[in-house]
């Protein structure tokens, strides 16, 4: 190959790796606010204020988009919504 | 039910009548045994899907899922009787507690705020129970914690 060829670049593989995913909290009639505010302190690190506006998000809209980024780790904060009984799911970033 | 936990120690004392620490043992044990047994009547709630586009979740991801359901159940179950949590301990009551008003609820079929209206009372008791102890949990775990004596000159 001559030096001066442009590189190769599976653009398709490069698009899919860099595809942002959202970690969605919905709404659920019995878990209580309190307790949506302290979980996204506790899993995200958010500060009170954050996590509490996130929590009206979730309680007036049924859902809210609580953090965005890479699958791998997006997984790993909703596996932790999850063990501490909140509903969350994770989806591309729209 | 009068605050049946508060801040102490660096942990939290607990204050409950036997019947109550017998519901708490009973829905932690329910809990570890629920987490990755298909036929436990727990266990959609337990397993919820994690990214919607895929058709199957990473199943090493719901192995680390059910163990820290399955840690926090334990150590809720081992320390039912105990009037004093140390802060690690009270938190996986929190993690326990919800889960366990959450599951219940959901095998209730109470999945919107409307079907709380159509569930028999008495079997949404248990539920509020859970939910009561919580919201006495989230206060005394978001308590300032104590501050040593500042007294000069000793």
């Amino acid at each position: 190959m001559p030096l001066d060829s442009p590189p190769v670049v599976d653009s398709t593989t490069t698009v899919a790796l860099d595809t942002p995913y959202d970690v969605v909290v919905w709404d659920d009639p019995i878990t209580l606010m309190t307790v949506v505010t302290r979980v996204l302190m506790k899993v995200f690190g958010f500060p009170k204020e954050k996590a509490h506006h996130l929590m009206l998000t979730v309680h007036n809209e049924g859902r809210a988009t609580v953090w965005t980024g890479e699958l791998s780790k997006a997984e790993q904060y909703c596996i932790k919504l999850h063990a501490h009984g909140l509903l969350a799911t994770v989806e591309p970033s729209r | 039910m009068s605050a049946p936990f508060e801040a102490a120690r660096g942990g939290v004392n607990v204050e409950l009548s036997d019947d109550v620490r017998v519901l708490i043992a009973e829905m932690a044990q329910s809990i570890s045994t629920g987490v990755g047994d298909d036929s436990h009547p727990f266990a959609a709630r337990l397993a919820p899907p994690i990214t919607v586009t895929k058709d199957s979740d990473d199943p090493f991801l719901v192995l680390i899922r059910g163990d820290a359901i399955c840690t926090a159940a334990q150590i809720t179950h081992a320390t039912s009787n105990a009037t004093w949590l140390e802060a690690d301990e009270a938190e996986a009551w929190f993690q326990t507690l919800q889960v366990a008003s959450t599951t219940l609820a959901a095998t209730l079929g109470v999945h919107r705020a409307e079907d709380l209206e159509r569930v028999d009372p008495d079997s949404l008791t248990m539920v509020r129970i859970l939910q009561e102890l919580l919201s006495y949990l989230v206060d005394a775990l978001d308590d300032p914690p104590e501050l040593p004596p500042t007294g000069l000159g000793t």
